[in-house]
């Protein structure tokens, strides 16, 4: 039996349920509107997945894969018009050619970097033609991402910058995913795949470490879903607790109660601009896609909190109106008064993945994820996530059904 | 020298052609003299002499000094000793260029001798006024510069001028009205009349012609003329009397030592006294930044590599009667050494206008260490060590603070982590000031601090959102700028008499424990589960002589607290700043000794800065400080 029937069947027991009702009860109830802060002392945190990973496990299981190959070769729709906007795109050409350098500064917002680009242009393209390769069979792809994967885990040896949270947590995330594909492709040398796992553990994880308590819950989250990913591709569960925990219960704005802050799915960026919004639930959104490939349910964590700031933010901007509560960040340091119009409208590509687990695996009423499938509806097929955010696509890569 | 000499009267003469091709040959020459001339100073430094029996024809050998240190600056290279023979010189000293990393030029007083620079002139003109006064006509080329009877510390809010009268180096004191310098003895009133200055002042019986009897002329005895001047050192001299203007954390910030942007300075054994506004200032002018705000974050436009500032060392001055400040400066506090200083009697006139007197006042200060100054009497509006904004990875320790008006130590707008350690403050008391106030100042960590008598207040700034940065550790690049809160601050095994920190509020993550709390003082309601709280008087005094300061303490009134060992780890990685509590190289640091260097070992049992009461203090008292 798959991992999915056991933690199914564990979460459908009787008791876990009730103590995961009190526990999520007391999570609520204990962590009012209180500042949290920036000195990180975590607790050691919950083995919340003893059992050996599922490989690969991270968007994409063997079995995801083999349905996207499978519906993209009979020409079925939605896959077909979404592997054309897939296949169009300059990352999914096996004539990429990759820059890698030695060391990669993110700091945009001090108005400098260097070659923050050339990795953000590169781990799309590793991850986008990983997916090639899985959709198509084509070598020319699976080379091509291995060797994107292994020029970059031959170079690269520092990451810093100001903002190297972001930079490191979201490529970090998208080459960890093309590198997780890849490896059950037979031809990616064991030594290559140590070095790539070397590489995560020793260049990307130690700016991600201490998550990032200071800032708007995107940070955090860019952290959050890198440490995932690699706690999966490098086998280590304490990273992935790590991550994991943080979703659930993290002192920062990146943990689910304090980035969708209340039953009406206002997130904690909804009073800063609606990129940023859309940017954080995405993350969010592939936590619990990883959990689930890893037989988790994430998506239900605090009563499906995580669909209802995607109702909120996709109603938003679909042009209607929400409420909105006066709210101070966990940090204290950004207090909104009104929602900011600042980008709205501006639908990104994160909607298909959260509706189709809604409405397909959760299999939720039509009205719960009605402005989700609004928005996923208007987008069809989706496009690219922006730069390196998120992975968009999501009308290939995550429908379940046919039209 | 004899070879500069003919090189130069060769260049005289090349420039005395008209063409343009022989300027360019000329100009040749010169350059490839100037090169030569760097490269045989670096390769011979010299001592160059100045004495009061000198001239400034002279070469500057030991045998035939010149009389001025403006002379002897003029023909320093870098690496280059200027040594200055016993006596009152009265100039100021403007550098034009600085020495190099191992290679500074020095301006020192000769071993032994005393040597005076005065900012001040002596006036003999004195002719006999109304009654009791007498009256001086100045003209303004007097002073050879800015007047300073002409000139205000504050117009709006003070009359008091930069200008200062002294008889027998004694201050007298300003009137507002000059009826008043008729009743008041030793006291004085200036007015412009047709272009000129007058001075009327109340020499009591002393006939001022006979007397030494001086005033402000200058407002800087050492000054950079721009910024980048730098490896500059000054030594064992006596400066007095100075009409340094008052400087501002972002405006101009003079002073009568003034780097001015310059780095790499030293300045130690000396003494400024009667400096009317700054004695040390370690800044430079900068602007205001009233538009900041995240995307736009105040002192970026400053520099952002760190070798490039601060870096300066202030040791062992005895710096008394400035009205401002003793060490002030934006920017060039950063990775600079404050240690062993004597600053005293700021502001002693009570009446230094704003909001920016301190015995240090340091902001932008990245890696500032202040260590073992003594640090009393700051009147008026006065702190002890103002720190802020933005002062990241700074250290206090060990320095003792007492008889300030407002707060022993004011921390402003900062996101830390920033060390107090081993400090013996005595409080102004409840009523007038606090030990330590800090207003969005995030991130203190104080541990075995003695605090006498201290009120405390962490606040955040309330209706106002800082736009605050932090740094890259141990650089001046900008990481984040958001709010600064009142957060993350640690109190770790101080001692606190008779008043304790039971007023302070459970701000975030504000951790209290293993602290004593004795003769009244309460520990805070929401930690300090280890700490002890006992009721003796503990006979607290801080007994200060002229140059001196000794701690006297009932030894039995201190309580045993074993507390861990203060460990990075212990008191924990401040993730906003990315860095533990850190050495400028960044080291972790681990607070195992106290005041006294003693190493923490098994048998340190004690709170606050004596691992060892009964072990180091001799009869009830110990010595903290002298000078």
């Amino acid at each position: 039996m798959n991992t999915i029937s056991r933690s199914e069947r564990f979460l459908k027991d009787k008791h876990t349920r009730i103590a995961l009702y009190v526990m999520l009860l007391l999570l609520v109830t204990c962590c009012p509107n209180q500042l949290q802060a920036q000195v990180l002392k975590l607790d050691s945190p919950a083995s919340y997945h003893p059992q050996p990973f599922v490989h690969p496990g991270l968007l994409h299981t063997a079995k995801d894969l083999q349905r996207i190959r499978e519906m993209v070769a009979k020409g079925v729709e939605p896959w077909k018009s979404g592997f054309a906007v897939f296949k169009a795109s300059p990352y999914s050409s096996a004539e990429w050619v990759p820059h890698p350098a030695e060391h990669v500064e993110r700091s945009l917002l001090a108005g400098a970097g260097k070659n923050i680009g050339d990795l953000e242009k590169d781990v799309c393209a590793a991850y986008q033609n990983a997916l090639m390769w899985a959709i198509t069979g084509d070598e020319a792809h699976a080379k091509k991402a291995i060797e994107i994967l292994n020029a970059w885990s031959a170079t690269l040896k520092v990451f810093d910058g100001t903002d190297v949270e972001l930079g490191a947590g979201l490529c970090g995330f998208k080459m960890t995913s093309a590198a997780e594909i890849m490896r059950t492709y037979p031809g990616w040398a064991p030594a290559d795949i140590k070095r790539c796992q070397d590489m995560f553990m020793q260049v990307f994880y130690p700016p991600i470490q201490y998550f990032a308590l200071w800032a708007h819950g995107n940070w955090d989250l860019a952290c959050m879903k890198e440490m995932m990913a690699i706690g999966v591709f490098c086998d280590d569960h304490a990273l992935f607790n790590k991550a994991v925990d943080f979703f659930y219960k993290g002192p920062g704005n990146g943990s689910l109660p304090h980035y969708i802050i209340n039953e009406t799915g206002q997130v904690q960026e909804s009073g800063r601009d609606q990129a940023h919004t859309q940017l954080g639930i995405g993350h969010l959104s592939e936590m619990c896609e990883i959990g689930w490939s890893q037989g988790m349910d994430m998506y239900g964590a605090n009563n499906n909190r995580l669909l209802k700031g995607f109702e909120y933010s996709a109603k938003y901007n679909l042009g209607e109106d929400v409420p909105f509560q006066p709210y101070t960040d966990i940090s204290g340091r950004f207090p909104a008064t009104h929602i900011s119009d600042n980008g709205r409208g501006k639908l990104r590509s994160i909607y298909e993945m959260v509706l189709n687990h809604y409405k397909y695996r959760a299999k939720l009423p039509a009205g719960e994820y009605k402005y989700t499938q609004m928005a996923a509806d208007k987008l069809r097929p989706e496009g690219a996530g922006f730069n390196a955010d998120n992975p968009g696509y999501g009308t290939l890569l995550f429908s379940l059904q046919a039209n | 020298m004899e070879n500069l000499t003919i090189i130069n009267e060769l260049i005289t003469r090349l420039m005395k052609m008209q063409t343009a091709l022989k300027k360019l040959i000329a100009l040749t020459l010169f350059w490839g003299m100037s090169c030569l001339m760097v490269f045989s100073a670096s390769a011979n430094p010299r001592s160059i002499y100045v004495a009061k029996s000198g001239n400034d024809k002279n070469s500057g050998n030991a045998s035939s000094p010149v009389l001025t240190i403006t002379k002897a600056e003029s023909i320093a290279l870098p690496g280059d000793r200027i040594i200055i023979h016993k006596g009152t010189y009265r100039e100021m000293v403007i550098f034009h260029k600085g020495g190099s990393p191992g290679a500074a030029i020095s301006y020192s007083a000769s071993p032994g001798e005393e040597v005076i620079i005065k900012g001040s002139e002596r006036v003999r003109t004195w002719v006999k006024a109304d009654g009791r006064t007498w009256r001086a006509t100045i003209n303004d080329d007097f002073f050879n510069g800015t007047n300073p009877f002409k000139e205000w510390i504050n117009h709006d809010s003070s009359y008091r001028h930069l200008g200062e009268v002294y008889l027998d180096n004694k201050l007298l004191n300003e009137q507002k009205m000059k009826g008043d310098v008729e009743r008041v003895i030793y006291s004085w009133f200036t007015s412009q009349e047709n272009g000129k200055t007058i001075i009327t002042a109340n020499f009591g019986a002393n006939d001022p012609n006979q007397k030494l009897t001086e005033i402000n002329v200058r407002p800087s005895v050492f000054t950079a003329e721009k910024p980048g001047i730098s490896f500059i050192v000054i030594d064992g001299l006596k400066i007095t009397q100075i009409a340094s203007a008052p400087a501002f954390v972002n405006g101009v910030q003079p002073g009568a030592i003034s780097v001015n942007g310059g780095t790499h300075w030293v300045i130690k054994n000396c003494s400024l006294s009667y400096c009317k506004s700054v004695a040390i200032s370690i800044g430079q002018t900068v602007h205001d930044y009233p538009a900041s705000n995240p995307g736009n974050p105040e002192y970026r436009d400053l520099s952002q590599d760190i070798s490039t500032v601060g870096h300066d060392t202030i040791i062992h001055n005895h710096i008394s009667y400035c009205g401002q400040a003793g060490i002030f400066g934006l920017l060039h506090g950063t990775q600079s050494i404050i240690a062993d200083n004597l600053i005293e009697d700021i502001n002693s006139s009570s009446d230094f206008p704003g909001n920016e007197i301190a015995g240090i006042r340091l902001a932008l200060a990245v890696d500032a260490l202040v260590s073992h100054n003594l640090i009393r009497r700051v009147h008026g509006a006065g702190y002890g060590i103002y720190l802020g904004p933005l002062f990241q990875g700074a250290r206090i320790s060990r320095n003792i603070i007492t008889e300030t008006s407002q707060s022993a130590i004011y921390l402003y707008n900062s996101h830390g982590p920033a060390l107090f350690d081993n400090n013996i403050i005595s409080g102004p008391g409840k009523s007038t000031g606090e030990g330590v106030k800090m207003i969005s100042a995030e991130g203190n960590v104080f541990v075995q601090n003695l605090f006498y008598d201290c009120a405390f207040i962490n606040q955040k700034v309330s209706g106002r959102t800082f736009a605050t940065s932090n740094f890259l550790p141990h650089s001046l690049v900008i990481k984040q700028t958001i709010p600064a809160l009142a957060m993350d601050d640690r109190w770790y095994s101080n001692v606190f008499v008779k008043s304790g920190l039971d007023k302070l509020n459970n701000d975030p993550d504000c951790l209290a424990d293993y602290n004593a709390y004795i003769q009244g003082a309460l520990p805070t309601a929401w930690g300090d589960k280890q700490s002890h709280t006992i009721a003796a008087n503990a006979g607290f005094a801080l007994i200060n002589t002229a140059n001196s300061a000794k701690l006297m303490l009932d030894l039995k009134a201190i309580p045993k607290v074993t507390c861990p060992v203060l460990s990075p780890e212990y008191i924990g990685f401040f993730a906003l700043s990315k860095q533990y509590l850190e050495y400028p190289n960044g080291k972790a640091i681990t607070i195992n000794a106290d005041f006294k260097h003693k190493p923490k070992d098994a048998l340190s049992g004690f709170p606050g800065p004596f691992y060892q009461y009964r072990a180091t203090l001799d009869n009830n008292q110990t010595l903290l400080f002298a000078y």
